[in-house]
């Protein structure tokens, strides 16, 4: 056996061994996330039936039966995301091509019914094409798009431009925004699982939407940028490959 | 005529609760018999072992089926119900924590007539309820 081969059968052994270790890691985390459900549903479901009966309650406990309440509407909100999170990483990967203009209109309107009194001025560039898993890509644009907008100052018109340009064989997918931006020293935590610049703001915020993002991207074979200033807004770009020729 | 009872096969007692919390808020008012696992629903179901004597002709309207059970597990116990002629026409419907297609789609692949993703949100829990009265009870 030459020292080529001895070396390549320790890359085969050392690549079997990461596979192994990425599989009980996921089977691990999806199974907390599944099992964390029951008593999260008899914490909300239980302190939601002492809440009917808050007549029978002092300030003070009907106070804390609030804090109760949000912190595990809190912990549920995480646990759909932490699973969110895994299933982008597990599912399987179909090929087709994706009009992600389309998707970022559908998204759009998504945040637009749930934020109704929201003034925004959206562009969205149309025609950027990309090659992938289109359920996939639409939680990616979401969840860039529901970042630009949640991170929009809160008594300002959100403003966010969706654009794409091509690098070699990629197409970038741009999402900039107009919002609260950030210190651009921090810029290389965004994207990292449970990696928030400001604890707690917003409170829908998970710490997980960018890493989902990302998630995603390298599962096409590319990635995310996000670059930003503080009080300047954010660009977030996905790195994604560019759709065949008609 | 008293009703014919729901068979809830379920082994976490704060569920086991709720579900009856939840009966009450949708107005169902069949009887509720609760088996902790699935041996003992199928004990009940065919009135031996430990509910030997019981009358074998009181058959529950529907079965709730929680998936993930001790001993014999959701799948298992789908598996008995279907096999056997005098439980195998029974609507049962499948209620887990899972939302995931892969489970769904087990389930569905295992004889269940619907699937029930436990909310976390009670007053969903009890709108899940309303429909399955509608569907199966009314």
């Amino acid at each position: 056996m030459t020292d080529s081969d001895t070396l390549q059968a320790r890359i085969v052994a050392l690549e079997a061994e990461l596979e192994a270790l990425r599989r009980t890691h996921a089977v691990f985390a999806l199974g907390f996330a599944h099992d964390v459900r029951a008593p999260l549903r008899a914490i909300e479901s239980f302190s939601y039936l002492l809440d009917q009966r808050g007549d029978a309650l002092d300030d003070p406990a009907r106070d804390h039966l609030r804090r109760i309440r949000d912190a595990s509407a809190r912990l549920n909100r995480l646990v759909t995301r932490l699973q969110c999170w895994l299933h982008v990483g597990e599912a399987p990967l179909s090929a087709d091509d994706v009009d992600l203009s389309l998707l970022a209109d559908w998204c759009i309107g998504e945040l637009r019914d749930a934020d109704p009194q929201r003034d925004a001025e959206i562009e969205i560039a149309s025609n950027l094409r990309t090659r992938g898993d289109e359920r996939l890509l639409k939680t990616a644009v979401q969840e860039l798009l529901h970042n630009a907008w949640i991170y929009s100052a809160p008594d300002a018109r959100v403003r966010i431009r969706v654009d794409g340009a091509r690098e070699d064989e990629r197409l970038v997918l741009r999402v900039q925004d107009h919002g609260i931006g950030f210190e651009p020293a921090h810029a290389a935590k965004l994207g990292e699982p449970f990696q928030r610049l400001r604890p707690g703001e917003p409170p829908e915020g998970s710490g997980l939407g960018l890493a989902i993002a990302r998630r995603i991207a390298e599962r096409h074979g590319g990635g995310l940028r996000i670059t930003g200033r503080a009080g300047e807004g954010a660009i977030a770009e996905l790195v994604l490959p560019v759709a065949e020729a008609p | 005529m008293s009703l014919a009872p729901v068979l809830l096969i379920e082994d976490n007692l704060d569920d086991v609760e709720l579900t009856r919390l939840a009966f009450g808020e949708a107005g169902i008012t069949h009887p509720l018999v609760v088996a902790h696992d699935g041996a003992v629903a199928l004990d009940w179901l065919y009135a031996r072992g430990i509910h030997a004597g019981r009358d074998p002709n009181l058959l529950p309207v529907l079965i709730l089926l929680d998936l993930n059970l001790p001993k014999l597990d959701g799948r298992e116990v789908m598996q008995a119900i279907r096999a056997h002629p005098a439980t195998r026409h029974l609507p049962v419907v499948a209620l887990s924590s899972s939302g995931e297609p892969v489970d769904i789609d087990t389930s569905f692949a295992s004889g269940v007539d619907s699937y029930l993703q436990k909310p976390v949100d009670f007053a969903r829990f009890i709108e899940e309820m309303k429909r399955l009265r509608a569907q199966w009870l009314d």
